[in-house]
């Protein structure tokens, strides 16, 4: 991630400014920036989303195909993520910089939706050992600035 | 903690309002300017089968037979007495390496600041060694541009009481383009803050100090808190200034002014939205064109 230098007098200014709730910008701490939601971007996907937060715009698009559920859970279907930084966001994701953090972010998304709570996975099911829904989903990063992403 | 969201909109281009002072000879690159060989060609422009064409984004500026094409967004290019404000990114021997926005890192020589207490004294081996106590790395400085090297470089000196280190602020990267040339470029505005519009697209907002420091020339930085009030108002002039550069309006004391004076009626964190943008800014170009008629 590129650091920002700054001098150690607005260093203060910010930190003061954090103390009292009040960003730079003028938002208060826990205020979101201006974000926007496109649904059904992509034609040839099952579902897709483009959301823009600030300066990071993320484009996801899922791809349901039936499948062999997993030997160990024969009563699931599952997901597989995949996530590409693509250089379009910053320079150092050019070639394979971006892969690190791409890599970073799919084992997280893997973790987040790997529970019950998150999404009903058994719903995925067709029938229990032969056939399961898989959804592949994949996720574009397609502009940053300097490599911060703002949407996890 | 409300989240505010939306569905992306198509964007109505703002109608611009022609001034009648001549339509501007706008050009891109690989645009044909004349095919007439009389003409000398100037910076942006090259001769491609006897026909002079553009090889930047930008305006046409005929002078007798030169013919120049001035970019709109480009690297800050320096000339002599333009007020910058600069980051230190080196410390070298007797100099230091400024980051002005330009294509070249600009120099501050030892021997083109005020030493502390105003003293006039022939730089010695031990001011080089305390150079770093004065400005280091990541540092910001407002100074003016002495001279052009002939590589291009800016170097700039800080001599006089209102240059030199600043203090608690927030800076704004802009276009060099949007800041227009003026007498003096430190503002005391209105609203309870300062600005300085720097050539060079950098642009510094504090508050103003209680006192004017005659000694201080740059040197002692208060790391005082600022008051809630004086933080609202550097956000509202922080978030106006990215809001008239985001729709390309010329930027000087008064249209900053006219641009806060616009967004009072909405909270300072809502102007970055862009409808709200949209809005505050029309509202200022309407004031700037009746103040003009």
């Amino acid at each position: 991630m590129a650091t920002v230098q700054v001098s150690e007098a607005e260093k203060v200014y910010i930190l003061h400014g954090i103390r009292d709730d009040l960003r730079v910008d003028g938002r208060g701490c826990e205020d979101y920036r201006h974000m926007e939601v496109e649904t059904d971007v992509v034609s040839n996907t099952d579902g897709s989303a483009k959301v823009t937060l600030g300066h990071t715009a993320v484009l996801v698009g899922v791809k349901a195909e039936i499948g062999k559920p997993k030997p160990m859970i024969p009563n699931e279907g599952y997901l597989e993520f995949f996530v590409d930084c693509s250089a379009n966001a910053t320079p150092e994701f050019e070639g394979r910089g971006g892969e690190e953090l791409g890599t970073e972010l799919s084992n997280t998304l893997y973790k987040v939706f790997n529970n019950q709570h998150s999404l009903d996975l058994r719903s995925l099911c067709i029938s229990p050992g032969e056939h399961c829904w898989v959804l592949y989903v994949d996720v574009l990063v397609s502009s940053s600035l300097q490599g911060h992403l703002s949407i996890t | 903690m409300a989240v505010d969201m939306r569905l992306p909109t198509v964007k109505n281009s703002m109608s611009l309002s022609v001034s009648a002072a001549g339509r501007k000879d706008l050009v891109v690159p690989g645009d044909v300017i004349t095919s007439d060989t009389g003409f000398m060609r100037g910076h942006g422009t090259y001769v491609d089968e006897d026909k002079l064409t553009a090889s930047v984004a930008g305006e046409v500026q005929r002078v007798d037979k030169l013919i120049c094409v001035r970019p709109l967004k480009t690297r800050f290019n320096g000339e002599v007495g333009d007020v910058v404000v600069g980051r230190i990114t080196e410390v070298q021997q007797k100099r230091w390496k400024v980051e002005t926005n330009s294509r070249l890192d600009s120099v501050l020589l030892l021997s083109s600041v005020n030493l502390p207490g105003g003293e006039l004294r022939r730089r010695s081996a031990e001011d080089e060694l305390t150079m770093r106590e004065y400005l280091h790395e990541g540092d910001l400085i407002s100074a003016e541009v002495q001279s052009v090297f002939s590589d291009g470089a800016l170097s700039l000196h800080t001599r006089s009481l209102k240059y030199g280190k600043l203090g608690q602020g927030v800076l704004v990267q802009l276009s060099p383009s949007l800041i227009k040339r003026q007498k003096t470029h430190f503002h005391n505005l209105p609203c309870g803050a300062s600005i300085i519009l720097g050539n060079n697209g950098f642009v510094w907002l504090y508050p103003t100090p209680r006192q004017q420091e005659e000694e201080a020339g740059g040197f002692y930085t208060s790391l005082e808190p600022v008051s809630l009030s004086d933080r609202e108002v550097i956000s509202r002039l922080r978030n106006c200034l990215l809001a008239l550069a985001a729709h390309k309006v010329l930027l000087y004391d008064t249209s900053v002014l006219y641009c806060y004076e616009s967004s009072l009626q909405h909270q300072v964190k809502d102007i970055l939205k862009p409808d709200v943008m949209e809005e505050i800014v029309m509202l200022t170009q309407q004031k700037l064109l009746e103040q003009e008629s």
